[in-house]
């Protein structure tokens, strides 16, 4: 505000204002994607590059008819329009296969926004994360429309063979058998099948580092969950610790632990809380995959969403100007 | 004291209607509106066995005492349920298969226990038949809305005919019933609130008119 | 204060009693009124599996009025057969023909049984194979609906051997597991499994 000499400005707190606006934020998630993208369209052809595409303007369309419908004029809805929900349509892009018909994300994608996040009020409100939601809906609705996963363009760097059909991950829960791909592979996604977003494990850990660095996400809980989930999983299998590797590296625990675990609406307020929901979601996921032999990240993380309330109501922060009346009995 | 039929009938099917604003009975209404067919079948199941149990209990009010009603409600409607599942095996055994389960299940649907307590007891018999009437109506046609959408974007057909190939599953599946009775009720409560705002404004709009004519009646009249 | 409420709850057992007793009354005449005959259920199954009426005769039916035909075949630990019909056999030299059992198989969830109606083809040069099976009824389970029409197809076409329900890993035996069904998917597999018993006449 400008501040004219000799003349008090009178105005209420805040005062001092970080030029970070939720704007900024999604714009630098969507920048930490990019490379997940720009990998996941190398690997996986056109389809992928026509998915992500469908995806984004089926979100950023749901939003704008939302509020066309709701009364708001069109400069307005430009006007405030903050990038989340083309964040949410990128991850529901990012976690299909290739071979989803291309109708699939329009779908997804608008319930996602509309049901999740629009429908209870708008960014920040959503109770659960959206992107879950229409990755599970499409996954429900359109499962039996699709045929076997697809192989990547690029083969094993380091000597391994092809992996399709069944993905490694139901080989490593069911049949005990490790990949054939050495670590190196499974980093970089070279001859793994899956979805498009969550083969190159290489890109995901950049974009993750580059948010941690601008500290838009917390470093130390997704790896958290990486680590629990892996322990979990040495653990079932007889405490064999050749699976820690496999069993992290493999579907889609490294996608969701770094960028869909972490939406701020959806996590605790507390540190300790944090931890604790996290850890859980570790625990949760190992203990899904083991029982039900598929890939259970998005269900393990849309039930620990729904739990965050009951953390936040037992978990508490200490008061400012708080101390434990022991002490006080003891000073005295 | 004259019964108003007219009302009673307004209130089994949008006022008071069983599904969309007082939701009970919910468990038929989540399970079996995969298919349109099936919904209708249910809804006239309920709807038989609300007409004859609201004429029974209406005929027996003043007989029941007051500290057995529920037991003596519950014997009734079982009485009645029973002979709805005798005579779908004897007649439509296709129907009685499609059930299932949710058959017997009607003794416990609350819609019939409901208007049992709140209306049987307390009206004579034809306007008791009425509101059995009306109100299984009211659930059919509920049931059989939701059916349809069910059907129709779940499985791409309506009442068995196969419309074309393209299914979401979502809405064939158990996570798909309550986000479609949400939608209706949501939509049901939209449209009967329009109407009834409506009416209130037209109502209001002739309440103006009278007092302004009586108005002028005053200015001029002064005493009278 | 005695006396009315002595009333008060004599009253309340009679109503009761009254209103049992006249249902009750009432559902026994109606219950004669509807009854379904298992002959008419043996016409239902067979307008289910062929879709139209078709005539049969009878081997053995435990309902019927055969005196020497009414004793079912009972296999100790696997089920029964109640019923068994030659279906479209013109005379006793007739080759191709179709059999229907009626069975019911033991060992279901909580002791319970599953009966189900099979239709086998037997034609001349062939083995006889299964044609088509249908669920009738079924006492104690309560996963009837994890047994699909899917699991019922995965019986069609053979008559060789027996199927295991519960053993997953073991290649040599067919199998048609249901998981979260074992109890009821083994009582389906015995039903079978005494049909197949009986026609490879052991």
């Amino acid at each position: 505000m400008e501040n004219s000499n000799g003349i008090l400005v009178y105005s209420s707190s805040p005062h001092k204002k970080a030029p970070h606006t939720t704007k900024w934020i999604m714009l630098n998630v969507l920048a930490a994607l990019i490379p997940t993208s720009i990998m996941g369209i190398v690997f996986f052809g056109l389809n992928a590059f026509l998915l992500i595409i469908i995806s984004l303007a089926s979100s950023v369309a749901a939003e704008f008819i939302y509020y066309l419908i709701a009364g708001k004029p069109f400069r307005e809805i430009a006007k405030d329009f903050d990038y989340s929900s083309c964040v949410t349509g990128l991850l529901v892009a990012l976690t299909l296969g290739t071979n989803y018909p291309l109708y699939a994300p329009v779908f997804g994608s608008a319930f996602a926004v509309i049901v999740v996040k629009l429908l209870f009020g708008g960014t920040g409100k959503n109770f659960v994360n959206p992107a879950i939601v229409g990755r599970i809906f499409i996954f429900i609705s359109f499962q039996s429309v699709v045929g076997s996963w697809l192989a990547p363009s690029i083969a094993s760097v380091t000597g391994g063979t092809l992996s399709t059909g069944a993905t490694t991950l139901v080989n490593i829960l069911e049949y005990n058998t490790l990949p054939s791909l050495s670590v190196w592979d499974l980093l970089l996604g070279t001859g793994l099948s899956g979805c498009i977003g969550e083969t190159c494990k290489l890109a995901i850990l950049l974009g993750a580092i580059y948010l941690a660095i601008l500290k838009i996400i917390d470093i130390r809980y997704p790896l958290i969950m990486v680590g629990t989930c892996g322990l979990l999983a040495v653990a079932l299998k007889g405490f064999d610790f050749a699976y820690f590797l496999p069993s992290i590296l493999t579907g889609g625990l490294i996608l969701g632990a770094f960028f869909m675990a972490t939406d701020y609406a959806t996590t605790p307020n507390t540190k300790v809380g944090n931890y604790v929901y996290f850890a859980l979601l570790g625990l949760l996921c190992a203990g899904l995959r083991q029982a039900t032999n598929m890939e259970t990240v998005s269900f393990a993380i849309l039930l620990m969403n729904l739990f965050v309330p009951l953390i936040d109501k037992f978990i508490l922060n200490r008061p400012f100007g708080h101390f434990k009346k022991k002490k006080e009995r003891e000073s005295k | 004291m004259k019964t108003d039929y007219k009302k009673i009938a307004v209130d089994g099917l949008i006022t008071s209607n069983p599904t969309f604003k007082l939701v009970l009975g919910t468990c038929p209404t989540l399970a079996l509106t995969t298919m349109a067919m099936n919904g209708i079948g249910m809804g006239l199941a309920v709807t038989f066995v609300l007409i004859f149990s609201n004429i029974l209990i209406s005929l027996l009010r003043k007989v029941i005492p007051n500290q057995v009603r529920i037991p003596a409600f519950v014997l009734i409607i079982a009485t009645f349920v029973t002979i709805v599942r005798l005579l779908l095996d004897y007649a439509m055994p296709d129907l009685y298969d499609s059930l299932g389960l949710y058959l017997p299940l009607i003794v416990v649907n609350c819609i019939i226990l409901a208007r049992a307590e709140s209306f049987a007891s307390k009206h004579n018999v034809l306007a008791s038949a009425c509101d059995g009437l009306f109100t299984g109506l009211g659930f059919t046609v509920a049931l059989t809305l939701m059916g349809a959408f069910r059907e129709i974007l779940g499985s791409g057909a309506i009442f068995g005919v196969k419309l074309w190939d393209f299914q979401i599953a979502f809405f064939s599946s158990s996570s798909g019933a309550f986000f479609t009775y949400a939608i209706f009720i949501a939509m049901f409560s939209l449209i009967s609130g329009a109407v009834i705002d409506a009416k209130k404004r037209k109502a209001y709009g002739k309440i103006n008119e009278l007092k302004q004519e009586n108005a002028v009646v005053f200015d001029n009249g002064g005493n009278e | 204060m005695n006396n009315p409420f002595k009333l008060v709850w004599l009253k309340c057992i009679i109503v009761l009693l009254l209103i049992a007793g006249i249902s009750g009354g009432l559902l026994a005449i109606l219950n004669d009124v509807f009854y379904v005959s298992p002959e008419e259920r043996t016409h239902r199954a067979i307008q289910k599996i062929y879709g139209e009426k078709k005539e049969y005769s009878v081997i053995i039916d435990v309902d019927g009025t055969d005196e020497d035909k009414k004793q079912p075949v009972i296999y100790e630990d696997m089920g029964r057969i109640d019923k068994i019909y030659y279906v479209d056999k013109t005379d006793d030299a007739d080759k191709n023909f179709d059999m229907l059992f009626k069975t019911t198989g033991y060992f279901g969830y909580k002791n319970g049984t599953i009966t189900l109606w099979v239709k086998v083809v037997c034609s001349e040069n062939e083995q006889p194979t299964i044609d088509k099976i249908i669920l009738e009824s079924f006492d104690k389970q309560t996963l009837m609906s994890k047994l699909g029409n899917s699991f019922y197809e995965g019986f069609y076409d053979v008559t060789d051997n027996y199927y295991q329900a519960k053993d997953k890993k073991d290649e040599e035996k067919t199998y048609n597991p249901v998981s979260g069904a074992t109890y009821s998917a083994t009582a389906a597999c015995n039903a079978v499994n005494c049909v197949i018993k009986f026609v490879k006449g052991e």
